[in-house]
């Protein structure tokens, strides 16, 4: 009786996500992120929230499907469409992702030393022309922690230098990387490369 | 996926709320600054090179650009770049400001003119070349009067002279400040305005197909009554009535009309006299430093929000303010120097309304008071139920904090 299942929606800080809880396990005790339809083909949960006009990205974590969302549509419309698609789901058995989707994440080891390659190979010769560096503080399960130092270090452009170049290098290569942390201390930085200058 | 252009100056502050924004709005981004990012070379979509300085040098290349990687919105932040950011979206076909009425809104000789031709109230000018034999007389309104450069943002530069030996001190001053600021010339003279005693706010508005709506009015406590204007505190909502409010909006729409102005953020400087507003200024951009983090609207939208769905094409009514008060104090230089170190900060962050410290000066950075200015050391940021309990707050939390600089 999909009827049954009972769905909570909770907007999220971020205005264009929203989370639904729903009161069953939908992944037990797992989590993975889908950036786009064609990332979803190996989940039936996510292909079809994906279906719904709007849908930019689907986070499934145990009970909980988080929502990007971008457009006009208000949440009320599309959080109605969201609740009929999970209890499609539910009512459809399937699992919400295709258990060989994890297994394709690689050996933490094997991650750290892809990523610490890209940096060495794609990033730090670059940043070092303005006396920068990226450094590679951990991995954690598909979660990379970065640190950036020198020139990096409370720069006007880091978060350009990080989500727009360190991030697309690493996904580009390793699609299976989750969120990349930046730990940085930038307000400790004494040399920016680019110092905020005017109001 | 729509593509962002998001042109940024380097040195601004506002990149990572701007960068937030384009994550939350889902859409592919393109960076564009005036100097080369180290890490183009790993994803060639994502940045381009412009001469923001050369706004109409920068057609060619966003052409060129747009042409492999089709731009769907153009969004210009800070100053310096708005001009630059209106003759792109222009060769683009994008909705955009007139890059001459840009341009005029950013030289206060051309915006003091549009707005006497179309009866806008603002104070009395003259212009003056600093080579001019008689550039120290006094004004024929008399003092007190204003010297300010004509470029210049954050009110650096502006002096104002109660008598005639001041205005023979300040003139020389405001030459030495504009004959060292790269993006200024001393060739292109300088204003000398009638100072306008009162109130000052803000006005932070969306132009939308022309049609001027208000996002937030902020009071500024804090009386700027000179000789020097560094600002401090705003505070939104105004606690000024309604009616005044009323006229603060008609005004600022007569300015933005008077100017050209139609699409896009702008931020509207007056003062409150007793025969109305006036126009200080009108810059066709959002408000400036890490300030917009005050506004939150609908939902929890932020500043960044409304104007990446406006430059998207997003025609949906906007979202109302939250209601409650907030307010931002840009940390006073005091007597600068070479920052060490801010002492305070978890007391600061501790006092009771107080949202957060950010600290934007570095270690080693050097500060200069006004009217030389910039850059803040840092802002503080409080929210309460009344605009009175944040101003209490955002001065208790300043009471903390210690600048501490080597030479003290």
């Amino acid at each position: 009786m999909t009827d049954d299942v009972q769905i909570s929606g909770e907007p999220m800080n971020v205005p264009t996500m929203c989370r639904f809880t729903v009161d069953r396990p939908l992944y037990p005790d797992q989590s993975f992120h889908f950036g786009s339809s064609e990332a979803a083909e190996m989940s039936p949960l996510a292909r079809r929230l994906f279906a719904i006009e709007g849908v930019a990205g689907v986070l499934i974590t145990d009970n909980r499907v988080t929502v990007t969302k971008h457009g006009p549509t208000s949440w009320p419309e599309v959080g109605k469409q969201i609740g009929v698609a999970i209890r499609e789901h539910v009512a459809a058995g399937d699992f919400a992702v295709d258990p060989s989707l994890r297994d394709t994440i690689p050996p933490v080891d094997v991650l750290r030393d892809r990523v610490q390659g890209i940096l060495d190979r794609e990033v730090n010769p670059s940043v070092a022309s303005h006396g920068g560096v990226v450094r590679l503080l951990d991995v954690q399960e598909n979660m990379i922690y970065v640190e950036m130092g020198g020139g990096c270090q409370g720069c006007g452009m880091a978060d350009v230098t990080l989500k727009q170049g360190v991030e697309i290098a690493i996904r580009s290569e390793i699609p299976e990387v989750g969120e990349i942390m930046d730990t940085t201390d930038h307000a400790s930085g004494n040399n920016p490369y680019y110092a905020p200058s005017k109001k | 996926m729509p593509r962002l252009l998001l042109m940024l100056p380097t040195r601004t502050y506002r990149t990572p709320a701007l960068l937030s924004a384009a994550a939350r709005c889902g859409v592919e981004l393109t960076v564009a600054s005036e100097e080369d990012s180290s890490v183009a070379h790993l994803n060639p979509a994502g940045f381009l090179t412009l001469p923001f300085s050369s706004p109409d040098a920068c057609a060619g290349p966003a052409r060129a650009f747009h042409d492999e990687f089709p731009v769907d919105a153009v969004i210009g932040i800070d100053d310096t770049v708005v001009e630059a950011a209106a003759v792109v979206a222009r060769e683009l076909g994008l909705p955009h400001n007139n890059p001459e009425a840009v341009a005029a809104a950013g030289d206060k000789r051309r915006s003091r003119e549009q707005l006497v031709a179309d009866g806008v109230p603002c104070p009395g000018f003259v212009w003056r070349a600093f080579d001019d034999p008689d550039r120290d007389l006094p004004p024929a309104f008399g003092f007190p009067a204003v010297v300010k450069p004509l470029t210049l943002s954050a009110s650096r530069g502006v002096i104002r002279v109660d008598d005639h030996p001041g205005m023979i001190e300040a003139v020389a001053r405001v030459e030495s400040i504009v004959d060292g600021e790269p993006e200024c010339s001393v060739a292109d003279g300088f204003l000398v305005e009638s100072f306008v005693s009162g109130p000052e706010v803000a006005l932070e508005g969306l132009l939308r197909d022309g049609q001027l709506e208000v996002l937030a009015v902020f009071d500024k406590p804090e009386p700027l009554e000179g000789p020097y204007f560094e600002e401090t505190i705003y505070l939104t909502p105004s606690r000024l009535p309604s009616e005044c409010q009323s006229l603060l909006f008609e005004t600022s729409r007569a300015a933005c009309g008077a100017l050209g102005l139609t699409e896009g953020a702008v931020h509207v400087e007056l003062r409150v006299t007793g025969s109305g507003p006036v126009v200080i200024e009108v810059n066709p951009r959002a408000i400036g430093g890490l300030c917009s983090d005050v506004l939150r609207f609908g939902t929890g939208l932020r500043l960044e929000d409304i104007l990446l769905h406006h430059a998207l094409g997003d025609r949906a009514p906007l979202p109302q303010r939250v209601v409650s008060a907030a307010g931002v104090m840009m940390l006073p230089v005091e007597n600068g120097g070479t920052l060490l170190r801010v002492d305070g900060v978890d007391a600061a962050q501790a006092v009771p309304g107080v949202e957060r410290i950010a600290i934007t000066a570095h270690p080693g950075q050097q500060l200069s008071p006004w009217p030389e200015g910039g850059p803040y050391p840092g802002f503080v940021f409080a929210r309460g139920e009344t605009a009175d309990e944040v101003e209490r707050a955002l001065h208790t939390a300043h009471a903390e904090l210690t600048l501490v600089f080597e030479d003290s």
